[in-house]
């Protein structure tokens, strides 16, 4: 039989079997499910309001904050140094590269657990790394951070450690989010150049 | 059958790859969903369902309580059984999902839980599930950001 003929047999057998092959699995889940299932149950996954003021008020660049609300509730406030992945364009490839990243920790938020957590599995799923989510969101960040007074007439050094944290977050929230857009960039500078003159460093 | 004989590696060939397709197709421990359809379907809470909506459903159901050991979730529901998160895709408990033809509700007191494990369900290809919900909205914020309309950025003091 013709080489020609035998080809293309071969060719139209293996057409056929790639069409019911699974979902395009470079855009698919690439953890197994009972792999990510054990991840997940891990409290591991988990960064507390006051660790994430923490890594806010020491500007830790080993973490992305990732907030998935809306543009428009993103826009009218967020933890500073933020990113806007909103939920609901989630799966867009453009994100990707905010989303797979290896030496940085992304840590997921939104009001709640909820859309957190369903972006946490997604991009867990997906194959990404270093995956974490702010347990209880921005009303736990609210009523915890923003809120938080101390009461009473003494205050031990872990107290006034914990509410001195909080303050500086707070303080830091309060005044990135009262500034217009415009400012916000020129609000890190100065920023970043009055912490390189304490620190001796040049103007 | 002299033409049969000379195609007879390629017919082989066509056979192992049609085996590999069908292993990897009917493997019931892979994902194989789209994560976009995930998305979609969880856009706005449409996979939720209220306690008021869940007693005024007249369609069958089967509730999930994913409660686990100390954390177990002590809410009595109709029609429900207890399936601890951690034993979720035992193959006993994914029968459970597969044979079942009414819809699914996941149930935990913790919302992070449901979300969690309605994501790897729906990416396994189970649809008919939704999440119960105390709250209509639970994803709202529950105060008022007050910006410092006083600050300027030459006053800062940092």
């Amino acid at each position: 039989m013709n080489a020609r003929i035998k080809f293309s047999i071969l060719l139209i057998g293996v057409g056929i079997m790639m069409a019911f092959l699974p979902f395009n699995t470079a855009r698919s889940f690439q953890l197994k499910p009972d792999e990510l299932l054990s991840k997940s149950v891990s409290d591991d996954i988990y960064f507390s309001v006051d660790q994430v003021a923490r890594f806010i008020n020491n500007e830790d660049t080993t973490f992305q904050l990732i907030d998935v609300r809306d543009a428009e509730q993103f826009k009218a406030f967020n933890i500073p140094g933020s990113v806007n992945i909103p939920f609901n364009d989630f799966s867009d490839p453009k994100w990707e590269v905010y989303l797979n990243q290896k030496g940085l920790k992304n840590i997921y938020y939104g009001n709640d657990d909820r859309t957190a957590c369903y972006a946490w599995t997604i991009s867990t799923g997906m194959g990404y790394g270093n995956n974490f989510v702010m347990k209880g969101g921005l009303n736990e960040w609210y009523k915890t951070v923003m809120l938080s007074q101390f009461e009473g007439e003494n205050i031990t050094p872990r107290e006034n450690a914990l509410f001195e944290n909080r303050f500086n977050a707070r303080k830091t929230f309060t005044q990135i989010n009262s500034l217009p857009d415009s400012l916000k960039t020129h609000y890190f500078n100065a920023k970043h150049l009055q912490a390189s003159k304490l620190d001796g460093g040049c103007e | 059958m002299e033409q049969f004989k000379s195609l007879r590696f390629i017919f082989l060939f066509l056979i192992i790859l049609l085996v590999l397709v069908l292993v990897r197709s009917f493997n019931p421990n892979l994902f194989r969903q789209d994560p976009g359809k995930t998305v979609e379907a969880a856009i706005n809470n449409n996979n939720s369902i209220t306690f008021a909506q869940l007693k005024a459903l007249n369609t069958q159901y089967l509730v999930i309580n994913l409660g686990t050991g100390g954390k177990f979730d002590s809410v009595k529901i109709k029609n429900s059984i207890n399936i601890p998160v951690e034993n979720l895709l035992d193959k006993a408990n994914q029968t459970i999902f597969k044979e079942s033809k009414d819809e699914i509700i996941l149930y935990s007191a913790d919302v992070s839980t449901t979300a969690k494990v309605w994501v790897i369900l729906n990416q396994l290809g189970f649809k008919k599930l939704l999440i119960l919900t105390p709250d209509e909205q639970p994803e709202v914020f529950k105060y008022k950001f007050q910006p410092d309309t006083s600050v300027r950025l030459e006053n800062d003091s940092i």
